[in-house]
Order: C-alpha cells, then structure tokens, then sequence
C-alpha cells in the first residue's frame, strides 16, 4: 500500500516536472490537509499557515527536479512546512503574543460542543494545554506538533528536521517535561475534566 | 503501557500525554485552507512562466506610471521579505500590478 503511494507519488512528482499543473493539483489536494494542520498549530496563524501551504507547494513546483520520486513526498513536505514555520517563529516573536485562544475558537466547530457544561470544561481545558504551549520554544513547539499531531515517530521527525534522533528525543523530552510541569498542576485542581481524558 | 500497571508519575505522564495530544488534534480538525490557496499558486506559477520584459523606455514609463499609484509601505522591500503577515498583502498588490503591467506591455 505504501509503496503504491510513493510510486504514484512519484509519477505525480515526475509530471510536475514537465509542469503539469493537474498533477500538482492532484498532490495538493492529497497532501494539503496535513501541511496545513502543522503549519496551523506551529504558527497558530490561519493566513500565515495558509501562505506556507502555499509556498510549500510554490517550492514543491520549482524544485520537483530535486526531489526523489522513488520516495515518500510526506516528509519533503513536511521539512519544508517545518522549516518555513521556524523561519516565521523566527522572525516573528509575534507568536508568544498571540492570543491562541483567538485562532482555535475560530478553527473548533461550536457545533461539536453541545452541552454549556461541557463547552465551560473544554474551553477551560482548552486555555490550560495553549498557555503550557505557548512556554516552548520554536525547536520543541515543532518537534512536539510533528509527535502528537502528525502521529510521526523520532527516526522520521530527524529525517524531516535533518538532525540526529537524539536531538528530536531531548527537545521532545524537554518540551514534555515543561508542558507536563504546567499542566500537572492544573489537572489536581480539575480532576473530573482531566478524568474525561484517562 | 497497561493502565493498571503503572505508578502515579507513569500515569500522570500518560494523561499529560494524552491531552497535548487530543487537544492539538482537536485544534484543527474542522479547519481546511481556503479555495483561494490553490487559486493563487496557479497565479503565481502563471506569473513566473512570463518572461521579464526588456527594459525599453515604454516599460519604464508604465512602470513608473504604475508604481507611483502604490502605497507607500510597497517601497519598503525589506519589510515585504520579512514575511511579515500584516505585510503580504502589500507583496500581493506589488506582484498583481506588475503581472498586470507585464500584460499590458
């Protein structure tokens, strides 16, 4: 299955070179959700996420010729959306001012929250887990969104990063234990929303 | 890791686990990027097959025609390749008047 995905991949990859834009079109729509979603939580800017996807693939159009078609272009893409994530973190400290509770009402369907009750313990769990975020750097926000989000393991978050497993495994190891320091402290006061989650 | 095996830090450890993980996902499980995206790479990538246009007197008369009609803020080029948000639609405007410069040459 996997190979069939990376040999399609790559006769996708291999038509975007002679600038089919179709075939583009085709990656786009098969791979867009994924860079958008970890553009989205490492940014937590819609339209910055939405100008990394976009020149994610502006970068996938330009330098198909650089690509290995024999491969899975996931992790090519995701190098590329981290790397133009940290280049905005990095330039931008805009981020650690960010009210991300703004951008994630915004993206959360209300209509999956139905009981005021529940939406009261969601929010207030909610404002916890992003102000426990919000403490870690661009190096471990990265790592722990490519972990948890993007469900990838250490070996492929070094590949996509370019550096060794063991730097994936300390700045993951670093960011958990800040976000665990955080957020232990919140959940003794809230045991019954923090139970809903056990 | 079996729930009941663990001790109170190993489980702590899931849970805090468990909710960066449910809250992340949660976060952006109903959003999906704009039409508009693909729209504007396929604008884009039409832009750049153009070839420039030679620096004859006309284009540069149009050019600066053009130019002078643009905010003030587009001339601040190294604001515009910072990639500052609050500046890109500024970079969008400076690219839509020279693509529509480029076609009318």
């Amino acid at each position: 299955m996997a190979h069939n995905q990376t040999t399609q991949d790559g006769q996708l990859i291999g038509r975007v070179c002679w600038g089919d834009l179709d075939a583009l079109g085709e990656l786009y729509d098969k791979y867009r959700m994924q860079v958008f979603r970890v553009a989205l939580s490492i940014t937590r800017d819609r339209e910055v996420a939405e100008d990394i996807l976009q020149e994610v693939f502006l970068k996938l159009y330009n330098f198909s010729d650089r690509i290995d078609p024999s491969v899975s272009l996931a992790p090519w893409l995701y190098r590329v959306t981290a790397n133009l994530c940290y280049t905005h973190i990095s330039r931008h400290r805009r981020w650690l001012l960010t009210a991300l509770e703004d951008v994630i009402e915004s993206v959360v369907a209300p209509s999956s929250l139905t009981c005021p009750e529940r939406q009261a313990e969601r929010s207030e769990l909610r404002a916890i887990v992003q102000q426990a975020i919000n403490v870690l750097g661009p190096s471990q926000r990265i790592v722990i969104v490519l972990y948890y989000l993007a469900d990838l393991s250490l070996k492929e978050i070094a590949f996509i990063l370019e550096v060794p497993e063991g730097t994936v495994k300390s700045r993951l190891h670093y960011g958990r234990k800040i976000l665990r320091r955080r957020l232990e402290k919140h959940l003794k006061l809230l045991p019954e929303v923090a139970y809903e989650f056990t | 890791m079996n729930l009941h095996k663990m001790n109170k830090n190993q489980f702590n450890e899931h849970r805090v686990d468990y909710l960066v993980r449910y809250y992340l996902q949660e976060s952006v499980a109903n959003v999906e990027p704009s039409p508009q995206v693909w729209e504007r790479i396929q604008l884009q990538i039409a832009g750049d097959a153009r070839a420039p246009v030679a620096s004859e007197p006309v284009w540069h008369q149009a050019l600066w025609q053009r130019l002078t009609k643009l905010p003030l803020a587009v001339f601040r080029l190294p604001d515009l390749f910072e990639g500052d948000p609050q500046k890109m639609p500024l970079a969008r405007v400076l690219f839509t008047e020279l693509r529509l410069l480029n076609d009318w040459v």
